[in-house]
């Protein structure tokens, strides 16, 4: 605390407002990415990307609010980004037969209660992935507790179409998720 | 009132809705809307579940925020401190870099 404190001290304005907001925002930021990208550094080398665009962005002078929008919306996207390039990896190396296909999760020898959390997660995030982009985050977001007026201001809608896009995501993604539930109940 | 949107009930559904008060009166009364409003109860349940489901053990404690912002890195900061570093920086330093990136990388070299 002394640390930050001292910091404080000698930045000027804008950079006193950067260490602020990173204080304040990165544990909620880093969990959203967390549940994108599923893995804590990963996570974070997200968060902090996001953070050094913020750096030099005039959104940084804009209101809390906006600035807070402005990272989750960069978060995400830097998060599908991995994703999407991570996908393309995996499936080239499939295409090698240098890996089995599959979700590339490994369950490792750990407990079996972690091993169906493990299946479950590949499950969702497979599910969410049909998704489109907009739809994904809505739901993600909505779920991981953001109002709708931080959902309008992240995904740059108006808040009375929140509802609708919403509803749409959760019956999409109820039809993408319930197939491999079905088979996981038939075996 | 009318019967509601789709949007409109899932807001409901969420207590966001412009009017709760009317939303809950008119379903009260409408069978058609308590059924579609139930459709979406149970895919927003299905999707809290699903995304309770990836949510990680805990939140990042305040010393690993901490951490996180050291390792970010002082020398990014829009301060003032920095940005004179970088205008002290002594102008034969600048021209060496700028002839070195310039000799290495520059399509225009006729070799």
């Amino acid at each position: 605390m002394v640390w930050v404190d001292e910091r404080a001290e000698r930045l000027s304005g804008p950079a006193r407002k950067f260490d602020d907001l990173f204080l304040r925002l990165y544990p909620r930021l880093h969990e959203l990415c967390h549940r994108v990208v599923g893995d804590g550094f990963e996570a974070e080398d997200v968060v902090q990307e996001a953070f050094l665009r913020l750096a030099g962005a005039p959104v940084l002078d804009r209101p809390e609010e906006e600035v807070g929008a402005w990272l989750r919306r960069v978060c995400l996207n830097l998060s599908y980004n991995r994703l999407r390039w991570e996908r393309r990896a995996r499936a080239r190396l499939e295409r090698a037969g240098r890996l089995e296909p599959g979700d590339g999760a490994d369950p490792g020898d750990g407990p079996l209660g972690s091993v169906l959390r493990l299946e479950e997660q590949v499950a969702v995030r497979r599910a969410l992935w049909a998704l489109p982009e907009r739809q994904r985050s809505c739901l993600l977001l909505r779920h991981s507790g953001y109002s709708y007026a931080e959902i309008a201001e992240t995904c740059q809608l108006a808040v009375g179409s929140v509802g609708v896009l919403l509803a749409r995501a959760e019956r999409a993604f109820r039809d993408a998720y319930q197939p491999q539930d079905d088979e996981g109940a038939g075996t | 009132m009318r019967c509601l949107s789709e949007g409109e009930l899932r807001a409901f559904i969420d207590v966001q809705g412009d009017d709760q008060a009317a939303a809950e009166a008119h379903l009260a009364a409408c069978p058609a809307c308590r059924a579609a409003a139930d459709e979406l109860r149970g895919n927003a349940e299905l999707a809290a579940a699903a995304v309770a489901a990836l949510r990680p053990a805990r939140l990042p404690a305040a010393a690993e925020t901490e951490a996180a912002r050291g390792r970010l890195g002082a020398a990014l900061l829009p301060s003032p401190a920095g940005r004179q570093q970088e205008q002290n920086r002594p102008p034969a330093a600048a021209a060496r870099s700028r002839r070195r990136s310039s000799s290495s990388t520059s399509p225009r070299s006729p070799r």
